[in-house]
């Protein structure tokens, strides 16, 4: 799986979260606009405060439809353009005609508190355009829009102006914060192609690997027997018996080979395979016993049944060839989500570290097998006592 | 969709898009520069309600320290931002608000032209990218409730000027920083979801396996080419010749020789020409740690600033675990620190330990499975 987000989808995704988290900030806004505005209409039982409140409202609608609407159409948005403006200067009219009211304020210019909530939350809006509308020009919009709106009627109502440093100083962090982000975007997303080949690269390697592990099983299991057999037969005519085999196992190592790993063994259920394991240990002389849970063996997919039926075939050939024993045990056992089979013996055991690097049964047919289907082998043995394998796969 | 909403909660963007923290560091430090800018600048003039000068530079130096701590930990050498560095600069930011405000005790005449709590804000609003929306939302309203309190004890002092109620001193000294804080969640809520939406959908897709439809190599090639010719010649004629016992005894020597070579073999064959793994521990490796060192291994091989001979890789076990450290030497003066910083970044994402080092001449990634 990719680590990287794609450069493609990261400028767009970032827009969206910078329009929600936006809108947020301008509703905060909005909203200590009207816990000041109220505990002062609180304070002073004179003061008409619903004006305010209901061109508060009117600038969070505009707010809300730019959260809201899946497509900017630009009827739309000159709709919320319109319904900003009107907002905005209901409530600066309302704002300076109370401030005109109280001469003792010293703080009441057209850069008051409660003017700067509003069009720090219209400049918010703004952002929040972003994700329909190129986003440096909707900040600047929003900004031209509150301010103007704000100047324009602080001159009419010959009230005092004053350039509001703190909403200007957050248009010019917020658009240079959009005028960084593209900048750095292209500098650190410079090594997504880098990480994106590499994973594919990765994952190619690992099927493969999956797919030579099993090819590599099964020509451990057929093709090295057949050409040992072939080895030892005198010259002249091969038996039809043996020729049919041989053209059996090549049939299915090609198969194998061809499709990816994904081909089965004709007829092999897990039943199937695994009563020809046990069936091929037993005509080599080897005692099986069988136990458990056979019947949840029927839930295996058939590529792991597959899989494991084989596995377990050489771990049986295995016992017959090297435990020095003429009994083997096996059990099955359903678990949450797996299937465990196990092997015991009570033959001459070996120390795992120590098997030759040439001995590939237990690498290839048997471990390379079920972790190439997501399984995992595990072996406890002890020289002189015995051996356990245990397989595990998903169900 | 299939995302859960425990999920949602609980993981930040940084750790679903490793290089997207890199791409915000740049606002983390210049937001930092700022912020304490508009400190710097508030102080020398709103200075006429300063009481305390020694408390303001303090209530500077705190922020600063803080502001540089933040960029230091949303580093991509540091990455991921963990909670005890998120909890140490809120902790640091409101310090240095308390700070500012007792500076200006018993003379702070208007709280609007305090630039603690603006500059909080400016701080905060970066955390987004690094945090989960919970932990933020957590931190902001413990902030603000905080700075509420100074707002109540500044209006308590009877220094300020304006002729409001005590709300609305707090609402001017809390919403900047409620804003940020609500906004800074809002945006990791999204860009979380956007992000487990887009792995879902990924790990839907089936990727291109090009190297998989490639002829085969080793063992499987000799098979294809002599093995099976050889064992179709039985099947067709039916009889073996003098010389076919001993060919076929040569040729399964041959293929159990190949098939063990092939075994031997692990994923960073071919990857990287010099590696030592003498405890076979490359297969522990899973694949998100795979493909970011066949990235790393990619990219610096093909730099400019690495000379790709000296690239190696030493692979063992350390206290039991898997690990390893990369080495390549360097060309040049410049540091290459900034190239290498997404790679970095997602190393530490993909591995449970994750350290980058740049020598004189050297740069070195060691590394935990």
């Amino acid at each position: 799986m990719t680590q990287v987000f794609p450069s493609s989808l990261a400028a767009h995704s970032t827009n969206v979260a910078l329009a929600r988290g936006a809108f947020w900030f301008g509703l905060t806004c909005l909203a200590g606009s009207f816990a000041g505005i109220g505990s002062i209409a609180l304070a002073r039982p004179g003061f008409t405060a619903w004006p305010v409140f209901a061109a508060i409202a009117v600038i969070a609608v505009g707010g809300l439809v730019l959260f809201l609407v899946p497509v900017a159409h630009p009827a739309m948005v000159a709709l919320v353009i319109l319904i900003e403006a009107v907002g905005i200067a209901w409530y600066a009219a309302t704002v300076f005609v109370y401030q005109n009211s109280v001469p003792s304020d010293p703080s009441a210019n057209s850069d008051t508190l409660f003017i700067s909530l509003a069009t720090t939350a219209m400049l918010m809006f703004g952002v929040t355009a972003g994700r329909l509308l190129p986003p440096i020009p909707s900040v600047v919009t929003a900004f031209v829009l509150a301010e103007g709106t704000v100047t324009a009627l602080a001159l009419a109502t010959r009230h005092p102006v004053v350039v509001d440093i703190s909403a200007t100083a957050l248009f010019a962090v917020l658009v240079l914060t959009m005028i960084l982000l593209r900048l750095s975007r292209a500098r650190s997303r410079s090594a997504e192609p880098v990480i994106s080949r590499a994973n594919q690269a990765n994952f190619a390697a690992v099927e493969r690997e999956r797919a030579d592990s099993r090819v590599s099983a099964l020509v451990h299991d057929t093709v090295l027997n057949e050409l040992a057999v072939v080895s030892t037969r005198p010259p002249g005519e091969v038996p039809q018996n043996v020729r049919d085999r041989i053209a059996a196992s090549l049939a299915r190592v090609v198969g194998e080979d061809a499709q990816g790993g994904e081909a089965l063994v004709a007829g092999e259920s897990l039943h199937g395979a695994l009563a020809a394991a046990v069936d091929t240990a037993r005509a080599a002389g080897l005692a099986v016993t069988v136990e458990g849970d056979l019947d949840a063996a029927s839930a295996l997919s058939p590529r792991v049944a597959s899989a494991l039926g084989l596995a377990m075939s050489q771990c049986l050939g295995n016992v017959v060839a090297h435990s020095g024993v003429n009994a083997a045990e096996l059990a099955v056992i359903a678990g949450d989500g797996i299937l465990e089979v196990m092997v015991v013996d009570s033959g001459a055991g070996f120390v795992e570290q120590s098997v030759g690097g040439d001995r590939l049964g237990l690498r290839n047919s048997i471990r390379g097998r079920i972790e190439s289907v997501g399984g995992s082998v595990q072996v406890w043995t002890t020289p002189g006592v015995g051996t356990s394998v245990s397989l595990t796969v998903p169900l | 969709m299939t995302v859960t909403r425990n999920a949602t909660r609980w993981q930040t963007p940084q750790q679903l898009d490793p290089i997207g923290g890199i791409t915000a560091r740049l606002i983390v430090i210049v937001s930092g520069v700022i912020a304490v800018c508009v400190a710097i600048v508030m102080t020398i003039m709103s200075s006429s309600q300063i009481s305390n000068p020694s408390l303001a530079v303090l209530a500077i130096a705190v922020l600063a320290l803080t502001v540089a701590y933040f960029i230091r930990a949303s580093s991509p050498f540091y990455a991921p931002l963990r909670l005890r560095s998120h909890v140490v600069v809120c902790l640091g930011a409101l310090l240095a608000v308390v700070i500012e405000a007792a500076s200006q005790w018993g003379t702070n005449a208007y709280v609007r032209d305090d630039w603690g709590p603006i500059a909080m804000a400016i701080v905060v609003i970066t955390l987004g990218t690094y945090r989960g929306d919970l932990e933020i939302l957590a931190c902001t309203i413990g902030s603000s409730v905080i700075i509420g309190c100074v707002a109540v004890a500044i209006a308590a002092s009877g220094s300020t000027v304006t002729p409001v109620p005590v709300a609305v001193l707090v609402v001017t000294m809390v919403t900047p920083v409620l804003g940020s804080g609500f906004a800074s969640a809002a945006f990791s809520r999204t860009l979380v979801r956007i992000l487990l939406a887009w792995r879902t959908s990924v790990e839907a897709q089936i990727p291109p396996t090009g190297e998989a439809a490639m002829p085969p190599t080793g063992h499987l090639a000799f098979l294809h080419a002599t093995v099976i010719p050889f064992l179709d010649g039985v099947v067709s004629t039916g009889t073996l010749g003098e010389q076919d016992g001993a060919r076929a005894r040569r040729l399964a020597q041959e293929l159990r020789v190949l098939m063990v070579m092939d075994a031997e073999q692990t994923w960073l064959t071919g990857v990287i020409d010099r590696f030592e793994d003498p405890a076979r521990v490359a297969g522990e490796f899973d694949s998100a740690q795979r493909g970011c060192l066949r990235a790393l291994i990619a990219h610096v091989q093909s730099s400019d600033s690495f000379a790709p001979r000296t690239v190696r890789l030493r692979l063992g076990l350390e206290n039991g675990q898997p690990a390893g450290v990369l080495e390549v030497d360097t060309i040049g003066e410049a540091s290459p620190r900034s190239q290498v910083g997404p790679y970095i970044a997602v190393a530490r994402h993909v591995f449970s330990a994750a350290d980058a080092v740049f020598t004189p001449g050297g740069f070195a990634l060691t590394f935990r499975v």
